[in-house]
């Protein structure tokens, strides 16, 4: 998890070194795109050394998946230029998604989560909430 | 109800199904690599459609080339990293700390470029490791039980 947390992190820093070179208005799609190859080109050497074949299943969740990440890219972005504001827009786009995904996790999928976990999940969404509007 | 509001609950319903669909994958016994590359072919596939709907110009600079592809390898081994974690932990708490990565861009652009730091911040910056301390106790104590 913690890999999971600091690559994450470090695969979003890059939108903000495009910013800072001042080039996200002219070539934020295209540095999307050649993100999505640099994702793809890991997987690719992945699967040379351990080659697989998918499952009808893997291929439309995999589908559904990258259509949901597409598409809140697109209604945020939208949001944004409707005149929404960015505080407004992050703090309900991820505080809110990690909200119905505790609840999924607990009330779709039947798991338990001890006090500490409880108490992790409740100061982490306050804290990206705070993070978003800060 | 204002038309930006729609849009915001449109994104909070597309990345909340994010998040369950990993589960859900877990749960089906879907392969974590799979998974990964997959879901990055699909996303290439919808974004190459969005961008020529929107008649966007493909020219990539290299130096736009050259910045995008380490971190998007890193964002590839994140949701390697995750998919396969999803197997040992909840969905609950794994989404969250997933999330919590915000707060690494947030130090990097203080560190890197200055950016300025209010009390809030640091505040939530604080809250997130936490957080973090508090997710991993979690853990430690359902393996304890089992």
């Amino acid at each position: 998890m913690l890999l999971a947390c600091i690559t994450n992190g470090l695969g979003a820093f890059g939108l903000k070194v495009l910013a800072e070179r001042q080039l996200t208005d002219r070539y934020e799609f295209q540095y999307l795109l050649m993100w999505y190859l640099g994702w793809l080109l890991l997987g690719a050497v992945i699967v040379i050394r351990r080659p697989f074949k998918p499952q009808a299943r893997e291929i439309l969740i995999a589908a559904a998946m990258g259509l949901c990440s597409i598409a809140g890219q697109f209604f945020v972005g939208l949001a944004l230029s409707r005149a929404v504001a960015g505080h407004v827009a992050f703090s309900i786009s991820t505080g809110g998604t990690l909200f119905v995904v505790a609840l999924a996790g607990i009330l779709l999928f039947k798991e338990s989560v001890g006090p500490y976990g409880l108490a992790g999940l409740v100061l982490g969404i306050l804290s990206i909430v705070v993070l978003s509007v800060s | 109800m204002h038309i930006g509001h729609l849009y915001i609950l449109l994104a909070l319903a597309s990345y909340s199904s994010l998040g369950i669909l990993h589960k859900v994958a877990e749960v089906r016994n879907c392969r974590a690599l799979a998974i990964s590359v997959l879901m990055c072919g699909w996303s290439l596939i919808f974004l190459l459609i969005a961008e020529i709907a929107l008649g966007k110009n493909l020219h990539t600079p290299v130096q736009v080339v050259a910045l995008a592809l380490p971190f998007g390898i890193c964002a590839g081994m994140a949701i390697l990293a995750l998919q396969t974690a999803l197997g040992f932990g909840n969905i609950a708490t794994s989404w969250l700390a997933v999330n919590l990565s915000a707060g690494i861009p947030t130090v990097l652009s203080i560190v890197l470029y200055q950016e300025p730091v209010n009390k809030w911040k640091l505040c939530a910056l604080i809250a997130m490791a936490v957080s973090m301390i508090l997710l991993w106790k979690d853990s430690q104590s359902r393996k304890a039980h089992e």
